[in-house]
């Protein structure tokens, strides 16, 4: 991959994004990767500040909403001097389609990355059809 | 490369100090999030958080999923250096992606910090896709208490 530099996009925010949230405020959009292979279907979604016990996946008919809990980033002591970024409980939800395996989805929190794995049923997949 | 001046003159200063008093305000009422004040300005990565208390100077950036071996931090007794490069995950011809939002790149920053450092006394953690570095203000930045004596 040709290496390119880096710039900063700030962070989407939306206000209240599901009627059942009784939060206040608002939340950050998570930025998310969805590719997908011959086998599943993959969602990586950044969610810097967050500890593998404060995510949350939630799946209820087709719908799945990843949470994500931001806990403790300053210490009572601190005080801001500068911000350029917003700090803020994130959270994003996406309609699954029906080739998607509900019951075998996996998933991996790491270095404020979580990584989904959506595997396809089995009719949904795939064959590679020989052309003799 | 943007090297961020430290002022507090300019038209901006009494915003800055409205906005930091603001946020101090909403950190009270935790969970409800914060937004930040600066506009990131264009081609400067990664955006910056920067927070003080009485010994240390603080610098927060968010850079999930990166490598610590590939991150080099700098420091001198007024100016951060953050360098390094994220790498994400080579496609392939068996890929085939819907969205395609989070970026890969090398960056580099150099900030100037608010206060007078130690650079020898610093020290930078990376969790859950946070860095945080911790510097030590250095002894004469630091306020003293002048005693009062009676006569």
């Amino acid at each position: 991959m040709v290496q390119q530099e880096l710039t900063t996009t700030e962070k989407k925010s939306v206000e209240k994004p599901e009627p059942e949230e009784t939060k206040k405020g608002f939340f950050y959009q998570q930025v998310v990767d969805i590719f997908e292979t011959k086998e599943a279907l993959f969602l990586v979604a950044d969610m810097p500040g967050v500890s593998n016990a404060n995510v949350e996946i939630d799946l209820k008919d087709n719908q799945l909403t990843l949470t994500g809990r931001i806990s403790s980033y300053y210490s009572e002591n601190e005080i801001p001097l500068y911000s350029e970024y917003g700090i803020g409980d994130y959270v994003r939800q996406f309609t699954l389609a029906d080739s998607i395996a509900q019951d075998k989805i996996t998933a991996e929190m790491k270095d404020g990355v979580l990584k989904l794995v959506l595997p396809k049923i089995d009719r949904a997949k795939a064959k590679k059809i020989e052309v003799k | 490369m943007a090297i961020l001046r430290w002022t507090e003159q300019g038209p901006f200063s009494e915003l800055l100090r409205i906005h930091r008093d603001v946020d101090r305000l909403a950190n009270l009422f935790l969970g409800e999030g914060t937004k930040p004040l600066a506009k990131n300005l264009p081609g400067v990565y990664p955006a910056l958080n920067i927070t003080a208390d009485k010994d240390n100077i603080y610098v927060r950036a968010e850079l999930p999923g990166i490598q610590i071996n590939e991150l080099e931090i700098n420091a001198t007794f007024d100016t951060l250096t953050i360098n390094g490069q994220r790498r994400m995950e080579p496609s392939s011809e068996e890929i085939s992606y819907h969205r395609r939002e989070r970026k890969g790149g090398y960056f580099r920053r150099v900030i100037n910090l608010p206060e007078e450092v130690n650079p020898e006394k610093a020290e930078a953690k990376y969790e859950q896709g946070v860095l945080k570095i911790t510097i030590a203000k250095s002894e004469k930045a630091k306020p003293k208490q002048v005693a009062v004596k009676g006569i």
